[in-house]
């Protein structure tokens, strides 16, 4: 059996998740998302790999979104609208909230104010997400038969998952976008130590390993306080849902530590709403803030006021909250026109921002002007502040999340080629994990577990229910085992089902008779005088009592038995049991045989024997 | 079958209604008796479905009857044994340890019913083993009720940690951890330890979190015994290869493990500096790189790179347990470690912002451990968190920040003033901080007085807007700006000139207030003198200067000696052994005997320089503080009796001393009454000195500083009398210079200046009898003889005492005598610590004073032990013509090494006498002759 790794879209690049993956048989779709730095075809994954003749109903089992960001759910509508799937689809519960928000902006943005083709309307998006089934946090859903998902929390974002997915004995986890580290809002991703094949992890900083959080925060704070306190205006653009509460909550609570009076403005309606499902669903912020808001819900922040556009030009300090991020569009864009030429002024960027954007161009140097898509120059003499906030893991938090989990396989999605070779390198060469970096249209096959049944028998069972330790010393450490396991032999039949038997019943089973080891030696004994054989046993029997103190020695004729040990007098000329001495008259020989579990007693008494010599 | 279960379904029922006859209080005892003989017979039913309710019945039994306790304990034990003896051990199991349940709780509620002491590790190990998993697991919980030899427990514990069920496996791990610790240190064999420990790391990878944490903790505590077995060169290599085997799970998804490994490092406590480092930063440092110590356990390395970065994991955890038990183990880390990098600061500084009380105060106290250290230097990016901390709701947080500041070293104004402030308004908002808050201004001002200028200027200013306000001249914050203020003089940087004099009258006026403040650092009496000090040199400064600063001084070293030493308690988790350096002072903040005591050796040293500056009432009163002080002390393991006699003793001759010394400051000339005085002082000087020198044994370093103040006699007496007596005293004083200069070189130690000094003008006069006056004083104002080293008492330091009593004498009930005959006097004497070289007198003087020694025969004292009792008849012969009379008796010791030759008796002692004990009288009458029948 094997799991195939088909990646179609954030193969060796950002944007646009979808991986594609076969356990067993079933097909699952983890996250439909889009491109945004594409504004061609390339803006969704080639579905068409999966399916010439587009039924994916029949080649598709489900498909599961991780989270609401428009890379990983944007190309949803167009999948099951425009290309018709219409199997389940499995989200979390805030991630069912918040994705129509989502993709409504963006749609808007996109066919409103660019005047783009539209490629899935409102109506698209309400039936979309009609078809969506909620997960809850480490519900297991059983797709179908065979299909077991479940979720776990990721961080990142709200509503954000980890997905487990289960077929027959082959389990793989997609992380989606995750945060090994908790932030303001949210919490760390939590997963419980699972058996995997196949682990499918994003790897956006690849190669970055970050410091404390609390420096960066403080540096962020610092840098507004400064620009507000000199009594410039500070702009903070950031998409509306994740980043933007995050530092807000962070400004909450430094406005009211520093009892600051300075307003803080979130720009629009989006926003609002956002904070809103921010409080609803509390039980999917971190701990912190889970137990924070019994007193007060840290979402309700006291600071922040609604902006209106003709605040743009009033006067005084204030800190405002615009969408979208990076500068790329809207609002945000229209406020950096205004405040980019005055000194005073502070833009605030946090997080990443795609090449081409305004926010990147910030970024990447200290422009002094600034093109805007439409041709007009700005003069940029504000601050430029890079807040390095960022809601994905670094390289270390994906080592540790991949060292935790152990899975036999590793595969990487939704990262930069360069950074995510390294880091193909180190978890192959520290972890010892064979890891996967496939472009787009790729795919990766692992070979995958499948556990054979067996019927055991009583005996064995039996022997089971009891612990039977064994233990033992090598290596100058003790060490146990619990023999159980091992006492069972399997054997399988020609056209018989598998089956477990004590080692006892092994002969039974096979009709095999047993087989006993049993040592021989010829003994030389030296013999005084003219002692016969009786007279021989007799003195033999009588030294072995000696030497051998808690040997029960039976004695007959011409042969004597102490436990399985047997010896008797050898009249042959040439015994195959004797070595290396030649017969001669003074010495007689005694023919031994004793068992394999006797084996140092019957040393023992061969070697008294030899002493009468 | 069907038969079968009705029966059962029967004996239920039956045994329900047996249930309701047991708990009813009414119940008559025949009934109960037969309840019980029911029962008992049902145990030896092999019935294992019903025996599991018999048991429990049995047990409610002996609960409501407890007189029955024995003999169910009895049956059930002795039904324990019959299943133990019989052949199908497998089916019992489960019985056998309900019953050794009942037998457990049974022997716990009465431990008088010893019926059941345990038993044997064999039947333990085979109801363990033959037990169904719940009741095996209830075993292997309650393994340490049973009294199971240790070996075997371990054996059992290690095995079942090849158990496929997690309970089994976390229950056997926890118990592994509890051999270890409890179990009166079993460390088996070398193989045991090291397999023991493989197995626990081994199950740091178990798929179940409650399994998992456990080891966590046995990979600690076994880790430990690991270490403690290898011997001392590769200690350091496995100490290393632990901690980072406990590093490489730090990132747990499970709270609970993340949580037992921060407090595993806690357990830990050190590690290499490299690790330590690395720790401290997620990017893998240079010196990490490479540097793989050998993890001979497993035969595997462990990489350094493990350790990467593991306290800021753990500072920036979700769960606020996380985060504590990581800020505790950072502490004991800290301590342990010798250097600890500027990072490391920082780090803990974050967690000052943090939401949680408990991480707050947690980071604040190993923050103040790091200032006790003097590393901490607070920047202005942490000042607010420090500030924040000051004024916080939780008193514990405002007092450790508080501490924190005391020790804090600010690096500019703009701090020092955020400071002050932040501490004016903790005051404000909490006024029953005061008393801390005063003392806390008054450090931070000590440490920082080069910026009081400017503090003294915000001063008056605040001064002048308040004046216009009479009433508000008296508020807190006035109060905690003069204390500021006030303390800097104390630090040598500033000037005190720069202070207004009005700050140190203003401060008089709340002397209260202050001392209350600052009573860990000086008493009122000490305040009050240095402030009346500080306003006469503030006023007129110039020439006093030197005195201002021999009390600065003063009370600088004392400082450095007393307050200067760790500020923190001895924490719980750090052992003596393994602190960097032990030092004298930390020792005896152990002891609050010995602390007191040198509080008092201080305070003296204070008084000696009020009374040099002239201040000699405060001097005076501060002595006697000092002795009410000793007075308040008792003896005990630390310091003896012998040592507080001395100190009392000492404290005694200084206050002498301190009676003396005005009569030396003033001109040379002064009335006759008041030489009288002198020479009466002097007197008793001379004699407190000599009783000090005979009286106390086992003196070490104590002999030179007893022989300076016999130097100092000598030269005061010198100094202030008649030509007379000057060859006596000056043959006294070389004496005892070359005597005390003897001990020295005996001792290998150094005399004093004043020794040196005194013994050149010695040598330069040679023999003739005149030392110049001016000469004399100068050596009398060398007289310093509170250097610390001369104080550390000896603590086999005895006091010879004895108690005298004649008993049944009184005033009523006399002695018969006849006039002109000798007399015997019955003394019951009680002597302590009396040396054997001593030579003991009893001294029998009459009213006119002429007195008779009677001298004791060693013999009579010569045992080994330390209190002797012994009557004594003494005989004499002062039995005057008269009806009736007093004799006053008492027992001297003759001062052997004062050479002065007084002899006035010809039968008594040929050298001075001391006396042991107060004088008795007692009282003689006439003997009538009664008339003769």
């Amino acid at each position: 059996m094997a799991i195939d790794c088909l990646v179609l879209g954030a193969g060796q690049e950002i944007g646009k998740s979808c991986v594609v993956v076969t356990i067993n048989n079933k097909k699952i779709m983890f996250d439909c998302g889009m491109h945004m730095g594409c504004d061609d075809h390339n803006r969704y994954p080639d579905f068409s790999i999966l399916s010439k003749s587009g039924d994916f109903d029949k080649t598709i089992s489900c498909v599961i979104i991780t989270h609401f960001h428009m890379d990983h759910v944007g190309a949803l509508p167009y999948f099951t609208e425009v290309c018709g799937y219409n199997g389940p689809v499995y989200m979390s519960y805030p991630t069912k909230a918040l994705s129509p928000l989502m993709l409504e902006d963006y749609r808007r943005i996109m066919v409103d104010r660019r005047g783009e083709e539209e490629l899935f309307t409102s109506a698209h998006i309400a039936t979309c997400m009609n078809k969506v089934i909620p997960l809850d946090l480490k519900q297991t859903i059983q797709v179908d038969q065979d299909l077991q998902i479940r979720a776990y929390y990721a961080g990142h974002v709200l509503g954000a998952v980890m997905v487990y997915a289960k077929v027959g004995d082959a389990a793989i986890v997609y992380t989606g976008d995750y945060n090994m580290t908790t932030d303001r809002h949210l919490g760390a991703a939590k997963i419980d130590r699972l058996q995997l094949d196949l682990l499918i992890s994003e790897s956006t900083y690849a190669t970055t390993t970050r410091g404390s959080k609390y420096p960066r925060e403080r540096e962020f704070l610092q840098a507004v306080h400064k620009c507000v306190a000199g009594g410039g205006k500070a702009l903070i653009p950031s998409f509306a849902l994740g980043r933007a509460q995050e530092l807000c909550m962070l400004l909450d609570d430094y406005w009211e530590r520093m009892n600051i009076k300075v307003p803080i403005y979130f720009s629009s309606g989006l926003t609002i709403q956002a904070n809103m499902y921010y409080k609803m669903l509390i039980s999917w912020t971190s701990q912190n803030v889970k137990e924070k808001h019994v007193a007060h819900n840290p979402f309700d922040f006291k600071n922040v006021k609604d902006f209106d556009r003709s605040l743009i030009h009033a006067p005084g300090p204030c800190v405002l909250f615009a969408t979208p991020g990076m500068l790329c569009a809207g609002f945000s864009l229209e406020v950096f026109k205004h405040w980019a030429p005055s000194p005073l002024n502070l833009v605030a960027l946090p997080g990443y921002s795609v090449a081409g954007t305004v926010g990147h161009k910030l970024m990447s140097g200290k422009p002094t002007t600034v093109d805007l898509y439409n041709g007009t120059k700005v003069d940029v003499r504000c601050k430029i502040h890079q807040v390095a906030f960022s809601p994905h893991t670094d390289a270390k938090g994906i080592m540790d999340l991949t060292k935790f989990l152990s899975p036999k396989n590793v595969v990487l999605v939704h990262g930069e080629k360069p950074s995510m070779m390294s880091l193909k390198d180190k978890i192959t060469s520290e972890l010892d994990i064979p890891c996967f970096v496939p472009a787009n249209g790729e795919t990766v096959s692992v070979a995958s577990t499948a556990f054979i049944k067996a019927n055991a028998s009583d005996m064995f069972l039996k022997s089971c229910s009891n612990p039977n330790f064994r233990f033992s010393n090598s290596s100058a450490q003790l060490r146990v085992t619990d023999q159980r396991t091992s006492d069972g032999v399997l054997v399988i039949e020609k056209s018989k089902k598998a089956k477990i038997v004590h080692q006892d019943e092994v002969s039974e089973a096979l009709r095999e008779e047993d087989h006993i080891v049993s040592l021989a030696y010829c003994c030389p004994v030296k013999v005084k005088g003219e002692t016969d054989g009786v007279g021989l046993i007799k003195l033999l029997s009588k030294k072995i009592s000696e030497t051998v103190s808690y040997a029960e020695i039976h004695e007959s004729e011409t042969c004597l038995q102490v436990g399985s040990f047997k010896g008797s007098l050898c009249l042959k000329e040439e015994c195959v049991h004797r070595r290396g001495i030649s017969s001669c008259s003074e010495v007689k020989f005694l023919c031994c045989n004793w068992s394999v579990a006797d084996l140092e007693l019957g040393w023992e008494i061969i070697n008294a024997m030899k002493q009468n010599l | 079958m069907e038969e079968a279960n009705d029966s059962v379904s029967l004996t239920l029922h039956t045994l329900a209604s047996i249930r309701s006859l047991i708990i009813n209080a009414d119940t008559s005892v025949s009934v109960i008796s037969s309840v019980f003989d029911f029962l008992t017979g049902l145990l030896i039913r092999d019935d294992s479905p019903i025996l599991h309710h018999v048991l429990k019945l049995l047990s409610d039994l002996s609960l409501y009857r407890n007189e029955l306790a024995p003999q169910i304990s009895d049956s059930i034990l002795s039904n324990f044994l019959r299943l133990r003896n019989s052949d199908d051990n497998n089916s019992h199991g489960r019985v056998a340890a309900e019953s050794l349940a009942v037998l457990a709780s049974l022997s716990e509620r009465n431990p008088s019913a010893a019926a059941f002491s345990g038993i044997d590790g064999e039947a333990f190990a085979s109801i363990c083993l033959g037990a169904p998993v719940s009741p095996r697991m209830w075993m292997i919980r309650n393994a340490e009720r049973f009294r199971v030899p240790s070996s075997v427990l371990f054996t059992l514990f290690f095995g079942f940690t090849k158990d496929p069920y997690p309970c089994i496996r976390e229950a056997a791990l926890d118990g592994l951890v509890y051999v270890c610790e409890e179990a009166g240190g079993f460390v088996g064999h070398v193989h045991a330890v090291q397999g023991c420990y493989a197995r626990a790391v081994e199950l740091l990878d178990d798929a179940e979190d409650s399994v998992r944490s456990s080891a966590v903790r046995a990979v600690s505590v076994w880790g430990k015994v690991l270490i403690a077995s290898k011997e001392e060169s590769n200690r350091r290599e496995c100490r290393d290869a632990v901690f980072l085997q406990l590093c490489s799970v730090v990132r747990d998804m499970s709270v609970d493990v993340r949580v037992e490994v921060f407090k595993a490092f806690g357990v830990m406590r050190t590690a290499s500096e490299s690790i330590i480092l690395q720790t401290l930063s997620k990017k893998v440092l240079r010196a990490g790189k490479g540097k793989k110590p050998q993890d001979h356990l497993l035969n595997e390395s462990a990489d350094a790179a493990a350790a990467a970065g593991v306290f800021i994991h753990g500072f920036e955890d979700e769960f606020y347990e996380v985060r504590e038990a990581a800020v505790d183990s950072f502490h004991s880390l800290s301590v342990n470690s010798v250097e600890f990098p500027d990072e490391a600061v920082c780090l803990l500084m974050d967690m000052l912002y943090d939401d949680y009380m408990v991480v707050r105060l947690k980071a604040l106290e190993a923050l103040h451990h790091i200032a006790d250290m003097g590393n901490l230097k607070i920047q202005e990016t942490y000042m607010p968190a420090f500030l924040d901390a000051i004024v916080d709701t939780s008193e514990n947080i405002r007092l450790t920040a508080r501490n924190i500041l005391k020790l804090a070293k600010l690096p500019d104004l703009k701090l020092v003033n955020k400071g002050v402030d932040g501490v004016l308004k903790s005051l404000e908002i909490y006024p029953q901080d005061e008393p801390d808050i005063l003392s806390t201004l008054f450090l931070l001002g000590q440490n920082h007085s080069n910026f009081v200028v400017n503090i003294i200027k915000r001063f008056r200013e605040k001064l002048e807007t308040d004046s216009g306000n009479k009433s508000e001249f008296n508020s807190q914050q006035v109060s905690a700006f003069l204390v500021f203020i006030i303390s800097a003089p104390l630090s040598s940087k500033q000037s005190i000139t720069s202070i207004p004099p009005l700050a140190f009258s203003y401060s008089l006026a709340m002397l209260g207030k202050f001392s209350c403040g600052l009573h860990d650092m000086m008493d009122q009496d000490t305040l009050l003198a240095y402030l009346a000090h500080c306003i006469t040199l503030s006023a007129s400064s110039g020439k006093e200067f030197s005195k201002a600063d021999m009390f600065l001084n003063a009370y600088r070293r004392s400082n450095a000696d007393h307050s200067g030493s760790p500020v923190l308690p001895p924490s719980k988790d750090i052992p003596a052994e393994s602190k960097p350096m032990a030092s004298i002072a930390e020792l005896e903040i152990v002891n609050p005997a010995l602390k007191s005591v040198d509080h008092i050796l201080l305070k003296v040293k204070a008084a000696w320089l009020l009374l040099q500056s002239e201040c000699s009432k405060e001097a005076f009163r501060a002595l006697r503080a000092c002795k009410q002080e000793l007075a308040t002390l008792t003896a005990n393991s630390s310091i003896s009796n012998g040592a507080l006699e001395f100190m009392s003793q000492y404290v005694h001759v200084i206050e002498l001393l301190a009676q003396v010394w005005p009569h030396f400051e003033n001109s040379r000339h002064t009335s006759t009454c008041r030489s009288v005085e002198l020479e009466l002082l002097m007197e008793e000087l001379e004699i407190k000195l000599m009783e000090i020198r005979c009286r106390f044994t086992g003196l070490s370093t104590e002999v030179s500083l007893v022989m300076e103040l016999v130097i100092l006699g000598c030269l005061l007496r010198l100094y202030k009398f008649e030509i007379c007596c000057r060859l006596n005293c000056k043959k006294k004083l070389s004496a005892t210079v070359s005597q005390l200069k003897l001990h020295h070189e005996q001792q290998c130690t150094k005399p004093s200046d004043f020794v040196t000094e005194t013994d050149n003008s010695l040598q330069e006069i040679g023999s003739s009898a005149d030392i110049s006056s001016v000469r004399l004083l100068d050596l009398i104002k060398k007289f310093n003889c509170f250097s610390p080293e001369q104080f550390t008492l000896s603590c086999n330091l005895k006091c010879v005492s004895a108690e005298l009593e004649v008993p049944g004498n009184g005033p009523y009930s006399p002695i018969s005598f006849v006039a002109g005959l000798p007399v015997a006097i019955p003394c019951e004497i009680k002597l302590l610590d009396v040396p054997r070289d001593a030579r003991l007198w009893l001294r029998i003087s009459t009213s006119d004073d002429t007195c008779q020694f009677v001298y004791f025969d060693p013999n009579l004292y010569s045992g080994d032990e330390r209190e002797k009792r012994f009557m004594f008849t003494a005989v004499t012969c002062m039995t005057p013509r008269a009806v009736v009379f007093t004799l006053r008796v008492s027992i001297g010791i003759e001062c052997l090494f004062e050479d002065v030759c007084c002899r006035k008796h010809r039968y008594g002692p040929k050298h001075p006498v001391a006396y042991l004990c107060k004088e008795r009288e007692v009282h003689f009458s006439l003997v009538y002759r009664t008339k003769a029948l």
